[in-house]
């Protein structure tokens, strides 16, 4: 029993802390991939996509947790099942097609893959790979400078057609006033009144998706 | 649709959507930049907060309810019997 305090604890620090999520996920890795390997009646590895959706499912499992749904590691485990079985009667629709990486079998191990003509420039896509990720990485730092993250940014994503529409209006609106922008800079606070001012949205909608618009101005 | 990859987490994966919506996905061996075609987005269940009473409301309904024991006996008084008329109708024929 204390060690179910104990994972409780863990359970609770993590759902409001990203890293300790990682870490709990990290602590766990032998149980996910268990119930993984339960679940797929084989030996479970890292490169199999169950693997991805049983870690995907574990973090799940520290989101949704409550003290009335029992022990931890039953709910985990209950949550694993559920969702490598929806990916599996997802994945059935796919059976009875060819896989491009399936080998040849003529024993020099080559795909079907290799046999198709290839229009892309591998190096140019690595390098265009790379170009986006240092852009990506600029923009996480400046975003830190706001005490944001993009997984903050997309738990505070509007969800709605209609919210994303006026969020996308402000986010034009200030986009066509550089001095929004100055200020947000100078102050490392979104202005709300002159936004809602300008864009004629409602201060509610922006005050709920703050941290999303905050992050596409940075863009 | 493709999506960019835009944080590398142990449990999921964000990515950005043609749309500009930020989805958090299963995490399958992605790079920071990568463009991604086949995600399998999360499912968090949100757990809403019990809706509690407003303290405001909480001092006036415990008011009420301790008035009502009070008050029924005094209007009941009111309306009260003071006097009856009995009346009967009992013809006869002789």
């Amino acid at each position: 029993m204390p060690n179910e305090h104990k994972i409780i604890g863990l359970v609770y620090a993590a759902k409001n802390d990203t890293a300790k999520a990682d870490d709990l996920i990290r602590a766990y890795i032998s149980f996910i991939r268990r119930e993984a390997s339960k679940c797929m009646k084989r030996a479970c590895t890292d490169s199999d996509d169950e693997y991805s959706i049983a870690l995907m499912a574990f973090y799940e499992a520290i989101m949704g947790y409550g003290k009335d749904r029992g022990a931890f590691l039953g709910y985990a485990s209950m949550l694993i099942h559920s969702r490598l079985t929806d990916y599996a009667r997802k994945e059935m629709r796919h059976q009875g097609n060819v896989s491009l990486y399936e080998e040849k079998g003529d024993g020099d191990g080559t795909t079907l893959a290799d046999t198709l003509a290839d229009g892309t420039d591998v190096l140019e896509e690595r390098a265009l790979r790379d170009a986006t990720r240092q852009e990506i990485e600029e923009l996480a730092n400046v975003m830190k400078g706001f005490g944001i993250s993009f997984s903050d940014v997309s738990d505070n994503c509007p969800k709605q057609e209609r919210t994303l529409r006026t969020c996308t209006e402000v986010i034009r609106y200030a986009g066509a006033n550089p001095h929004i922008l100055d200020l947000m800079l100078q102050t490392k606070k979104l202005p709300l009144a002159e936004l809602v001012k300008g864009s004629g949205a409602e201060r509610k909608t922006l005050e709920r998706h703050r941290k999303y618009l905050l992050a596409m101005q940075c863009f | 649709m493709k999506y960019v990859v835009m944080e590398c987490c142990v449990g999921y994966a964000v990515v950005l959507d043609e749309n500009g919506t930020f989805l958090k996905v299963a995490n399958k061996n992605y790079e920071i930049g990568q463009t991604v075609t086949d995600v399998v987005p999360i499912a968090v269940e949100s757990r809403k907060k019990a809706r509690i009473l407003p303290v405001k409301w909480v001092y006036s309904v415990t008011a009420a309810a301790c008035l009502l024991p009070v008050l029924i006996p005094l209007l009941s008084r009111y309306n009260s019997a003071v006097a009856s008329v009995y009346l009967t109708i009992n013809p006869e024929i002789e």
